[in-house]
């Protein structure tokens, strides 16, 4: 309430204070617009329909991980363990198929329990554990990987029905499955964090656990809950990853997609103290992270500079969007 | 009489604040019971040896914990480091106190970088360090195309595989950054500073610290820790790999620092603890080794112990 005052008094005039909300809530929009712009300026089969799809699947699986990651930073927590539970749920999905010949559809369900299991885990250690959220998920973290490492000896598990490989690599109506799963479980997120009760008490959970604990919200189930999200996230992101080679390499798959996907969330404007942010931002946040790396392609520049400019847009994002 | 029970007191308020210390004891007991080759003057140097590089970054992670911040970028910084040490001493023919002082300066210069961002730019330290951690990895994989850099002073591998009085030569620099880290928190302004801010920082501002300084030197200190880190970690191989090496390193130094004690949100924690949470790692890989446990399940148990040392250690947190 005092905050909203002081910000009328100092703003000299109606139209600053308009722009200034704009820049507040979209600010991730506008530099992903002007990065498009100055994308198709800078190389002219930016806009073929052919690399938007191709953006479009490449960041599909890390922008899957990064909407269930947007759950937990709303909460005030993070999942360090992601790109783990990617890699346990591609084990169980493979070996159900290839060691136990499952039907695809059981495997699916298989991997997505497994990654649900994982997320109550991480929940259960953070709210009844006491552990703090970083240290918890860090700890499953090398549990999962060290679990799928075990099972397949480092190596990988591969597949042999090709109906599989399907999800990964055909399309439906001109647009590749990966990313109709990736818009599906973005307007899924949409709806649970903006438009249903649920969403509301996890914002009141990372705004201010206390408050949120007096007015009777079961701060127990709504953590376990987002955590839970954010396994199934990780789980589905597998189904995508090991049918693309209908396989799965427990040393490689999801190597550093906690970070990505952590990236793509701070880019989109959430905030790591949790209580604020948006989906649609974290959306944003993934697209500019694939339409940089993509025009860095198209312009022949190194891969390793993409690293370092992807370490400067996470400051300079933080840099520029935040003003207390 | 009334002496000794002010002694027995002490010692055992002594043993209270050092729990983690106890842990471990109770650890080496067990492993050398159950195992005929674990105290064994090699394998416990092994053990000290295989510390020794996370031991290192750990020390000085331990300065941003205490602080109530974090440091992703040690991993990072090691591989900087690595590469400018050997560069240097192809170079300039530096020996081991020329690449030590290369390996802190280069550390130093990288986490004040950090430092700077967070205090003046005021971007958190967890966005800061995980920039950084991008920043300084992706700028050494471009200059040296993403293979290995090599040394060819023999100098430096006496470092990583010499003895001096029947102990790893490797050894050494860390009991001396133990020692150091340890005076530092204890005994110094700078000391007494890091504690306050972590615990408190408005009211350390209040009291006349300079928050923004004390932040600084805690960065500064665990860029210059993970800098001579990478004197020992180059010391192995002569050659750093800047795509592999140091990968994960800061996850499992933060692991080790709040294993020992250290509680995130600042404030808390010693380095004893911290040394004990790096031991503690490496005596259950060293120990699984023995025992022939795969490699691989490794993981499950580093995992396990975090989750069993400090469940419900905390009861007093408040959310």
């Amino acid at each position: 309430m005092s905050a909203a005052t002081e910000t009328e008094s100092k703003s000299p005039s109606t139209g600053m204070r308009l722009g200034k909300v704009l820049w507040d809530q979209y600010s991730v929009i506008f530099a992903f617009v002007v990065l498009v712009a100055l994308a198709a300026v800078l190389n002219e089969h930016f806009l073929d329909i052919g690399n938007i799809t191709n953006v479009l699947r490449q960041v599909s699986i890390v922008g899957i991980l990064s909407l269930g990651m947007t759950f937990v930073i709303i909460l005030g927590g993070i999942d360090l363990s992601v790109g783990s539970v990617l890699a346990f749920s591609g084990t169980v999905i493979m070996a159900a198929q290839v060691t136990y010949e499952l039907p695809i559809w059981l495997s699916i369900v298989l991997g997505l329990v497994a990654g649900a299991l994982l997320g109550i885990i991480n929940g259960f250690v953070i709210t009844y554990g006491k552990i703090t959220a970083f240290i918890a998920t860090l700890a499953m973290m090398t549990i999962a990987r060290s679990l799928a490492l075990y099972y397949a000896d480092a190596g990988a598990i591969s597949g042999f029905d090709s109906s599989y490989s399907k999800i990964g690599n055909e399309y439906m109506a001109g647009i590749p499955i990966p990313v109709l799963i990736f818009g599906g479980i973005f307007i899924l997120s949409y709806v649970v964090l903006e438009k249903t009760v649920f969403g509301r008490h996890i914002y009141a959970v990372g705004g201010n656990t206390q408050a949120a604990r007096l007015s009777a919200i079961s701060v127990f189930k709504v953590t376990i809950l987002s955590y839970v999200i954010c396994g199934i996230t990780a789980a589905i992101g597998a189904v995508i990853e090991t049918s693309r080679l209908n396989s799965i390499s427990t040393s490689s798959s999801g190597h550093m997609y906690e970070l990505d996907a952590i990236a793509a969330v701070i880019i989109g404007g959430t905030s790591l103290s949790g209580g604020r942010g948006r989906i649609v931002g974290t959306l944003f946040g993934v697209l500019i992270l694939g339409v940089l790396s993509n025009i860095m392609n198209l312009l022949n520049i190194s891969p390793y500079l993409q690293g370092v400019v992807k370490g400067l847009i996470i400051i300079a994002a933080v840099l520029l969007q935040k003003r207390d | 009489m009334q002496l000794s029970n002010i002694r027995t007191e002490r010692f055992q308020r002594w043993i209270a604040g050092n729990k983690i210390f106890m842990t471990l004891i109770v650890l080496v007991f067990l492993a050398s019971v159950t195992s005929e080759y674990f105290w064994t003057w090699n394998n416990i140097m092994n053990v000290f040896r295989q510390a020794s590089v996370i031991g290192m970054i750990a020390l000085g992670v331990h300065f941003v914990v205490l602080i109530g911040m974090l440091d992703l970028s040690v991993g990072s910084i090691l591989v900087f480091s690595g590469a400018v040490i050997l560069w240097g001493q192809n170079l300039f023919d530096l020996d081991i106190p020329g690449s030590f002082f290369l390996g802190a300066a280069s550390g130093v210069v990288l986490g004040s970088l950090n430092g700077l961002i967070v205090t003046y730019g005021r971007v958190p330290s967890f966005i800061t360090t995980l920039g950084t951690m991008f920043i300084y990895r992706y700028f050494m994989m471009w200059v040296a195309d993403a293979g290995a850099v090599s040394g060819n002073r023999i100098s430096h591998t006496f470092l990583g595989h010499g003895y001096w009085l029947g102990i790893p030569v490797v050894v050494f620099p860390l009991i001396l950054a133990a020692v150091a880290a340890h005076v530092v928190l204890s005994r110094t302004l700078l000391g007494r500073y890091l504690y306050a801010v972590g615990q408190n920082s408005r009211a350390a501002f209040s009291s006349g610290a300079n928050v923004r300084a004390v932040t600084i030197a805690a960065f500064a200190i665990s860029g210059m820790a993970a800098g001579l880190g990478a004197v020992l970690e180059t010391s192995r191989l002569n050659s750093i790999s800047t795509a592999n090496s140091g990968v994960y390193y800061e996850l499992d130094a933060i692991a080790a620092v709040v294993l020992g004690g250290a509680s995130l949100r600042g404030g808390k924690g010693t380095i004893l603890g911290t040394v004990s949470g790096v031991l503690m790692f490496s005596i259950l890989n060293n120990y699984m080794n023995l025992q022939n446990v795969s490699t691989y399940l490794q993981g499950v148990l580093k995992g396990l112990l975090i989750f069993l040392v400090l469940y419900r250690q905390n009861r007093l947190r408040e959310d």
